[in-house]
């Protein structure tokens, strides 16, 4: 730690301690039942981590007499931060009663950070909110990387949403920064989550047709939304296009001896639709990159795919350049 | 207020641990953003070898053969395609044509020098004028690829041609009575026309 980043902790702390004289001065005078005396209760009862009795003192007062009191949101939605660090402990970040908790908390300490910045003495508690909304931000961003990484058939919205509430946060304690490019690669990590299970499907179960229809509308959807995001992302193109293509193979080398005539017909025909759908994003990711070598390769196997053998050839030719 | 926070809790608190545990977790939080690692590997089969083989599986079924040729295994001859010959092989040489056993044979060079209930040949000009020629006029389907002609190469039973992207077959009827082979409906009903 530098010198004057230790210098700005002890002007920082200093600070702390001079907002904590000030709120200490209001609750001096407080009176008996009145609001002040009912939040520093409130307060004593979140300090011993005892929070259901805090927020039972606290609650009925927000709507009331302590709206616009910026310690009395700081408070219930320390309490309610308090509860779902606890249901976290016991069952998980993600369940039903942790997920109530973290978002009503949120709520609560970003009205109080609302209330904080357009009161008389701004900044007071300001500090202590973002703290605690920095602290929660990062268990959405948590259960974000959890989620992906253990990713289970239909969870994507789940994800997303925690993603979502990740970066409202962010928004309310660092406006100026972006979370575009995140969230370009969560779409992108989504999808190739879904392919992932779209690939380990049994193919011994019966229901597995079903499955594989929607876990392919969601790595399709999951590319799409990436591209929508950024404009100029390569490799989302280029998975797309490769999902595409591949999803139609696959079609194709699900025929055997059991498949009829007609059957035959129809898979021909949706396989040529999903290789033509892979076309526009593949020539879309080599004009991005004209020397990339995946993007040759996968534009000479389309156009074969699609019997265009001279266009195939042609990207054959321009392949083999690229690998002298 | 500042007195609300916890901080002043004990360290062995089991809340603590967790927290600990989400600190560490929120520390490496962002290591995930590294783009689509491992993302999809294209599959390069020969989606146009698949097809034909598929489409050759189905002529073997539909299709009736005269009565002398039901003996023995049924034989799928293949001449200028060894994609094609490996996913035949791979594919149904388990399977049954009747009651008769599916054989794939493998032609090095533009003749059939063993009888194959159908001959597939990739071969143009005079290699496939020599090719026909050695199947006399046996119950041999013989069936071409040849996209680029005005019509059906002469002596050919079944031609794969493209329209709009898709493999499609045409049929020479004629050519098939005089061989003595009966073409089932369902191809018949699927052949195209130029």
């Amino acid at each position: 730690m530098g010198c004057n980043t230790m210098n700005m902790h002890i002007l920082n702390r200093g600070l702390s301690f001079l907002g904590l004289a000030l709120l200490l001065s209001v609750v001096a005078i407080a009176q008996p039942g009145s609001t002040a005396n009912l939040i520093d209760e409130a307060i004593s009862f979140a300090e011993e981590g005892a929070y259901d009795n805090a927020l039972m003192m606290i609650e009925p007062h927000l709507e009331n007499d302590a709206k616009n009191d910026a310690r009395a949101w700081y408070v219930a939605g320390y309490a309610h931060k308090g509860r779902y660090k606890d249901s976290a402990f016991l069952h998980s970040s993600t369940s039903k009663t942790a997920s109530a908790e973290r978002s009503i908390a949120v709520i609560q300490l970003m009205k109080a950070y609302e209330l904080d910045k357009n009161s008389a003495f701004p900044g007071a508690i300001s500090k202590l909110v973002e703290e605690a909304l920095d602290y929660l931000s990062k268990t959405y961003m948590n259960d974000v990387v959890k989620g992906v990484h253990g990713f289970q058939m239909g969870m994507d919205e789940e994800v997303l949403k925690h993603f979502m509430e990740f970066v409202k946060i962010r928004n309310v304690l660092s406006p100026d920064e972006n979370w575009v490019r995140e969230e370009v690669e969560l779409e992108k990590n989504l999808a190739k989550a879904n392919r992932i299970l779209l690939e380990s499907i049994d193919l011994n179960n019966t229901s597995r047709t079903q499955k594989q229809e929607a876990l392919f509308e969601k790595v399709v959807s999951h590319y799409l939304r990436a591209i929508e995001l950024d404009g100029r992302d390569y490799t989302a193109r280029y998975n797309l296009a490769i999902n595409l293509y591949n999803r139609g193979v696959s079609e194709l080398r699900s025929i055997d001896h059991t498949t009829s005539m007609f059957e035959l017909m129809e898979i021909q025909d949706i396989c040529v639709l999903l290789f033509q759908e892979a076309l526009a994003p593949m020539l879309a990711a080599h004009n991005m990159e004209k020397k990339r070598m995946e993007t040759l390769k996968g534009l000479m196997t389309i156009y074969r795919a699609l019997s265009q053998n001279e266009e195939s050839e042609k990207y054959k030719n321009l392949l083999e350049e690229a690998i002298k | 207020m500042h007195k609300a926070e916890i901080n002043n809790r004990p360290l062995n608190n089991p809340v603590w641990l967790f927290l600990v545990g989400v600190a560490i977790v929120a520390g490496l939080g962002l290591a995930w953003i590294q783009g689509d690692q491992g993302g999809p590997k294209l599959d390069s089969v020969d989606t146009i070898a698949i097809t034909k083989a598929s489409f050759l599986f189905q002529f073997a079924k539909s299709n009736d053969w005269p009565e002398e040729t039901r003996k023995g295994n049924f034989k799928i001859g293949i001449h200028g395609n060894r994609i094609l010959f490996d996913f035949l092989v791979e594919k149904y040489s388990s399977q049954t044509i009747g009651s008769q056993m599916l054989e794939i044979v493998w032609y090095e060079d533009a003749q059939m020098t063993e009888f194959t209930h159908i001959l597939y040949s990739e071969a143009e000009g005079d290699d496939l004028s020599k090719l026909i020629e050695s199947t006399g006029n046996q119950p041999v389907m013989v069936v071409t690829s040849l996209n680029d002609l005005l019509q059906m190469p002469k002596g050919a039973v079944m031609n794969f041609l493209v329209q709009s992207s898709k493999i499609r077959y045409e049929l020479d009827m004629d050519n098939a009575v005089l061989r003595g082979l009966i073409v089932g409906n369902r191809i018949l009903s699927w052949a195209v026309t130029r």
